[in-house]
């Protein structure tokens, strides 16, 4: 409530003026404002009208999200992949970054997670059967603060096997084990991510994960996961027609 | 109200809430009556996290005190206080004082050893308060405290025994006031002071009691009946940011406390929420790489108008650009976003997205308040090599190439921007916040201030500013000088008093740069409320260099408080020599300005400051001329503290906009300057190479 009359207060008295201002705060301030200029069509429940089909039709990887608190959840749509890690993002421009399933950045949420580095072998980044996980995994989580890195978090993470479970996202159910990964830094923080990991591939389909001590956790589901295509050898034959 | 107000603002709000902030669960020292951390009236040797701001009110008896105390560094505290003292001396004699404290954490607690403390309190001026200390606390798990300490002057006027240094005549306070008390330091009796904090069972509570070694002999004269050594309180802590106190000191007086603190490291508001940057994708290895589209106007045009749009939704104006097939040249004036990386980032990745695969070079020059000043030459490669890559903020650091920036661009495939946001206005009503002002208690006032400006080329531009007060006083037309030198500032409330509406601006600005790394201004018109003029300006800070070199003339001549544009008889040439060095440790920087002020008396001002990444800023001035201590009155010299806090930090959104405060002495007519809005170093500060490296993080958001 504090901060809601601060920002109230602070936007009727600076937010005056020949500028702009933050296109989600005034997609806010729109939906509070009887006078608004364009009023927009009756906006349907976010994630209504997705369906499977058009989504792989469209053959685009799709994760979906929502902060642990929030209703509803966003869409995300894959835009680039760069060195396998693949950035989704929303229609408001927020965005999420996965190498895997492991949320290696994230614009527009809140507070930013910068960065990850992740090692080669930890296997929420790099899918690999459950019996293969190694017993810890170290990741080094850049967030904003002063410097050309930022704060850094460097967490040391154990996994945790739990019951079978299950999801189902957008029609198609996923089996798997829950994995609770537990995580320290030597700075005190600690923090736990869950995941739904299929056992015999690894995929995670379902994760709650970390991303800043100023945010709550991101709960997000692969709908349509990203599958990096495989280099063709330079010396491979052609095929012939 | 608002004489003595130099500025205030929304600040006034959000700073104050900034001391509001939910707090976390770790145990925060407490704040003492004097508004450092300390039991009741003794100190103790807690520091505060490292920028920690406290803002405290006390009233005990016939002692009313208002403080702000600041961790200035990790291991350094100050404190800026206003006392009132009813029956001081003798019953009907009141007395206010301003006074500044420092302490200096010797040693922290570690195993069994103490924490071990300096303080200086009231070290400056007539020092009604004035003591010094060598403090011990130490914790007994986590209930705990205790601490005990030696001191000198207020500090060792009761129960004092013989100096340990065998120094036992302290000097009196040195005539005339204002200056440094050195020669008394330890001096005189000492006496020994301790207490304990132990906390409750109920979550928060504190109870407090200590053995006080401050005799308050002058206020015993004054008719306070100081019974007892004993003070004990309790101490309320909800969260880490509130403390309440109910307290009974002396034996015979209650009183009550109220401090906020709050950090500027800490901020309000989601400070990144929003929309993402541009997503980039990096270049196939077989993207065609022809550079005839650069031949063609239509093309260039057509992407530059596109790019425009795009940086447009982020507050990113551009302005210019020059073409080649390898490199775009682009000269950007950055609106809204708090963090200049970030702009330049925002503005890198919609270049790497948008402009053909041939050009590899974008020079990002920024643009600020019509003046180029820093160009960042980056390859688009590292880009598409370092993007969503870890470390990628140190990454980018290392290839990224700083430059002082050209006048203008490369008249090759030039490029320019409609003129389409020439005028620029804003309206920010204004709660006034006087802390310190003797002569007014709180009370509720506003200030309606309009702002507009219009850029007729790029470095000319036309600005006026006018306000008006909500509530306000009357109109003062009497002014009675308080010493021999022209009234310049001391009867500034002829001008800041009245509810009509005001000029507080109205110049012609031209700034330009004689070089790349040589700027220049030259200003005529209303400067302030009280004067106006001509002033002209050089300023050499090469973008690499940590410090630089200013100077400054100006003719001003006085504005008549009761005519709305018209000036008064008086006037002064006045300039100075100005040295600036931000020093890249902890975001401290200095200024000193050698010259003559507005009474015709040389001298100096000497400013050091702390600038937080996020753009808070917590600076501590003094200035020093040939007008002596009498002829200057009260404080012997000018001094002070001001703040500056970026609206950024407690709201969602971006936003440059700033709102400060100055905690100054009261305005005298020694060491009084002109002010010019616009100076040169204020356009320039944010975006040298030690700026940016502090907020480089922010580059890939």
């Amino acid at each position: 409530m504090r901060h809601l009359v601060v920002v109230g207060l602070a936007l009727a008295l600076s937010a005056c003026g020949s500028g702009g201002i933050n296109p989600i705060v005034k997609k806010g301030l729109d939906q509070i404002n009887p006078f608004k200029d364009d009023p927009e069509p009756s906006s349907r429940p976010r994630g209504s009208g997705l369906s499977r089909e058009k989504l792989e039709a469209q053959g685009i990887p799709v994760i979906r999200a929502s902060l642990i608190g929030e209703s509803g959840r966003n869409t995300l749509r894959a835009a680039t992949a760069n060195s396998g890690r693949v950035t989704h993002i929303s229609q408001l421009g927020q965005s999420v970054t996965l190498q895997g399933a492991q949320i290696v950045a994230t614009r527009g949420l809140g507070f930013d997670l910068l960065s990850v580095a992740t090692q080669p072998f930890d296997p929420i980044a790099y899918p690999r059967p459950l019996l293969e996980w190694p017993v810890a995994v170290s990741r080094r989580y850049e967030l904003p603060g002063t410097g050309v890195s930022g704060q850094i978090a460097a967490a040391v993470c154990t996994f945790t096997a739990g019951d079978a479970s299950s999801v189902t996202i957008l029609g198609k159910q996923h089996d798997g084990v829950l994995i609770t990964e537990s995580c320290a830094t030597p700075d005190g923080l600690d923090f736990e991510n869950l995941h739904l990991v299929e056992a015999e591939t690894g995929s995670i389909w379902r994760s709650i994960q970390w991303i800043g001590p100023s945010m709550a956790q991101i709960d997000i589901q692969i709908v349509i996961p990203f599958v990096e295509e495989p280099e063709v050898p330079e010396d491979a034959p052609e095929e012939n027609g | 109200m608002g004489g003595c107000i130099k500025q205030a603002g929304i600040g006034a709000f959000l700073i104050s809430a900034a001391f509001a902030q939910v707090g976390l669960a770790q145990s925060q020292p407490l704040v003492g009556l004097y508004g450092g951390p300390g039991l009741l009236d003794t100190p103790t040797a807690e520091v505060m996290p490292d920028g920690q701001l406290s803002l405290s009110y006390s009233d005990a008896g016939p002692t009313q005190r208002n403080a702000l105390s600041f961790q200035i560094l990790p291991r350094v505290s100050g404190t800026v206080r206003y006392s009132t003292v009813q029956d001081f001396g003798a019953p009907g004699t009141e007395v206010s004082d301003r006074s500044f404290d420092l302490a200096f954490l010797l040693a922290k607690e570690s195993g069994w050893r103490p924490a071990v403390a300096l303080g200086f309190r009231d070290f400056l001026g007539t020092s009604p308060f004035g003591g010094e200390y060598l403090v011990a606390t130490k914790s007994f798990g986590d209930y705990v405290k205790v601490s005990a300490g030696l001191g000198w002057g207020r500090y060792g006027s009761a129960n004092g025994f013989s100096n340990i240094f065998g120094r036992d005549d302290r000097p009196p306070v040195t005539d005339p006031d204002g200056r440094v008390q050195g020669r008394s330091f330890f001096k005189g009796d000492n006496a020994a002071f301790g207490g304990i904090a132990i906390k409750t069972p109920v979550k928060g509570l504190s109870f407090l009691a200590e053995l006080s070694s401050d005799d308050y002999t002058t206020e015993q004269a004054g008719g306070l009946d100081r019974s007892s050594d004993v003070n004990i309180g309790l101490a309320y802590q909800p969260n880490e940011n509130i403390q309440i106190g109910a307290y009974y000191l002396h034996g015979s007086t209650f009183g009550f406390q109220v401090a906020l603190t709050g950090n500027p490291m800490t901020a309000l508001t989601p400070q990144d929420l929003g929309t993402g940057p541009s997503p980039v994708l990096s270049r196939a290895d077989d993207a065609p790489r022809g550079t005839a589209w650069a031949r063609k106007d239509a093309t260039r045009d057509a992407l530059m108008s596109g790019i425009a749009q795009v940086l447009a939704t982020d507050g990113i104006v551009l302005e210019e650009a020059s073409i080649t097939a390898s490199r775009a040249s682009v000269a950007i004036r950055n609106t809204r976003i708090w963090r200049e990386p970030k702009a330049i980032g925002r503005t890198a990745r919609v270049l790497a997205s948008v402009m053909p695969a041939s050009v590899e070079q974008f020079d990002i020059t920024i643009v600020n308040a019509g003046l180029p000043v820093t160009t960042a030459t980056i390859l688009r490669s590292d880009i598409e090599a370092q993007v969503d890559q870890p470390e990628a903020g140190a990454m980018s650091w290392e290839t990224t190439t700083l430059t002082d920036a050209q006048s203008i661009l490369n008249s090759e495939g030039y490029w320019a921007s409609e003129p389409q946001s020439r005028f620029t206005w804003s309206f920010n009503p204004t709660i006034p916040f006087s802390l310190f002002d003797p002569d007014e208690a709180i009370e509720l006032d506003a200030l309606l201030r309009l702002q507009a400006n219009y850029q007729v080329t790029r470095g000319l531009s036309v600005s006026a500013a006018v306000s008006r007060w909500v509530i306000g006083s009357d109109q003062e037309t009497t002014f009675t000088p308080p010493g021999p030198l022209d009234p310049v500032r001391s009867d500034s409330n002829l001008f800041f008093s009245g509810k009509d509406l005001e000029l507080d601006r109205l110049t012609l600005d031209y700034v330009f740069k004689v070089s790349p790394d040589v700027y220049a201004r030259a200003s005529a018109g209303h400067f302030e409320r009280m004067y106006g003029g001509v002033s002209g300006e050089v300023l050499w800070q090469p973008v690499n260099q940590s410090w630089g070199l200013g100077a400054e003339l100006n003719y001003a001549r006085k504005r008549d408080f009761d005519d709305f544009a018209g000036f008064a008889d008086f006037d002064a040439v006045t300039g100075h020599a100005s040295l600036y060095w931000d020093t890249g440790y902890k975001g401290i920087a200095a200024q000193v300005d050698a010259g003559r002020y507005l009474a015709g008396d040389w001298g100096a001002t000497f400013t050091l400051s702390r600038r937080f990444a996020n753009g808070w800023d917590v600076s501590a001035y003094f200035t020093r001329t040939d007008v002596s201590a009498e002829d200057y009155g009260g404080g012997s010299f000018s001094k002070g503290v001001s703040l500056s806090m970026p609206l950024r930090w407690g709201l969602p959104y971006e936003t440059k906009s700033t709102a400060s405060i100055d905690l100054g002495s009261l305005r005298r007519d020694g060491g009084a300057r002109l002010t010019v809005p616009g100076r040169l170093y204020g356009r320039v500060r944010d975006l040298d190479a030690v700026s940016l490296e502090r907020n480089w993080a922010s580059y890939w958001q």
